[in-house]
């Protein structure tokens, strides 16, 4: 990561990302807590996104993980910018070839993606075990649900601290 | 479908026709895990200002409906401008069914004509969330970005008119008080940095 990066640039996917952490991660998982979310399965199994939004959420964390890269590269700001159609094709080219490699090496952007794919991979494992475990009846799976429970927290934590090193958009170093 | 468009600044409503702009954001609000369009009620009119900040980056507008739970139809405000965190109080709702207000906005060429211009400032490559920086100093930061490539033996702000880029230098520096360029000065990373520094942190 750049030692100064000061500027974000939003674009599309910053706002898929502010979502996947702040909606889903944040709110929809890690504060609810492990109370919480044992409430929502002693309450009648009531909880309505784990079977719904959370699917999609994860689709769209999919996409996320294969876009981020390019999308966040600072490369992207040459046909946003006005002010750049003026050049001509060849420095335009070399504009954003040069932007893109300081971009690649300041972040390390390539190394975040995997780490990102990881932990998303953990994350829909941890989900996938809950869905498998909603079923359990109180009390004889109580035990069993809130292992399950701390291991989504814990994987919703490692998910969130990858995201959270991931530019909310074009970074301008 | 229609799709509505409010700016709650200066109160005005349009109505929007197909297009790219209304779309995302209708895109944007279905894929949201808090607002719920409940098929038993007339809908209402919600009009939020969406923002793109540090922290909330544009969704922080869904979070606040997140206790409502009702029928709600979400427009987002010309300017984008930034919306704090459960700032509930930037958030203005019409009681009247949606169909009255459809009529009546469509019966105002106006406003019609006027939100079609603002939706093609927005239809563009990502507009939606960059015409939220549409105060941002354009010519300066497409300067930066070619000095920045410079350092990479890349050589391309020759092309870029330094004057409108020196121009609009001095006019963000004297809004956020940093030293204009004096006569002859010349541009550098560090004062541009310096000034999108301060442009960012005014933003967020």
């Amino acid at each position: 990561m750049s030692a100064d990066p000061f500027i974000y640039y939003p674009v599309e996917l910053s706002t898929l990302r502010g979502r996947l952490n702040h909606s889903w991660i944040a709110n929809g998982i890690i504060n609810k807590g492990l109370e919480g979310i044992l409430g929502l399965w002693l309450d009648a199994r009531r909880w309505h996104a784990l079977e719904t939004e959370f699917l999609e959420l994860e689709e769209e964390a999919e996409r996320f993980g294969t876009s981020f890269v390019k999308a966040f590269s600072l490369a992207r700001l040459v046909p946003i910018l006005s002010p750049l159609a003026c050049l001509p094709a060849e420095p335009r080219k070399m504009l954003e070839k040069a932007l893109n490699s300081i971009y690649l090496s300041d972040l390390a952007a390539e190394q975040l993606c995997v780490e990102y794919q990881s932990s998303l991979k953990l994350l829909r494992k941890s989900l996938r075990q809950l869905r498998s475990d909603w079923d359990l009846t109180y009390p004889k799976g109580e035990k069993q649900l809130r292992m399950t429970i701390e291991e989504l927290l814990l994987a919703a934590f490692d998910l969130k601290t990858v995201l959270d090193l991931i530019p909310k958009g074009v970074m301008i170093p | 479908m229609n799709f509505f468009y409010f700016d709650h600044k200066t109160n005005e409503e349009f109505i929007a026709l197909s297009n790219l702009a209304s779309e995302r954001i209708l895109n944007l609000v279905e894929k949201s895990s808090v607002v719920e369009l409940d098929n038993e009620d007339e809908p209402f009119i919600i009009f939020v200002h969406a923002g793109i900040s540090e922290d909330n980056e544009g969704e922080c507008w869904i979070n606040t409906l997140s206790t409502k739970k009702s029928s709600w139809l979400i427009f987002v405000s010309s300017d984008h401008s930034i919306l704090d965190n459960n700032e509930q109080k930037q958030i203005k709702r019409i009681t009247q069914p949606l169909a009255t207000i459809v009529n009546r906005l469509k019966s105002d060429h106006n406003l019609v004509v006027k939100f079609k211009e603002s939706c093609a400032k927005l239809s563009g490559p990502d507009m939606l969330i960059l015409e939220g920086r549409k105060g941002w100093p354009e010519h300066v930061l497409a300067w930066y970005l070619c000095a920045v490539a410079e350092d990479k033996g890349i050589q391309c702000s020759s092309h870029l008119n330094i004057e409108t880029i020196n121009t609009e230098f001095n006019k963000y520096a004297n809004h956020f008080n940093l030293a204009p360029l004096a006569t002859s000065e010349i541009l550098t990373k560090d004062k541009v940095k310096r000034l999108l520094q301060r442009l960012s942190q005014n933003e967020c």
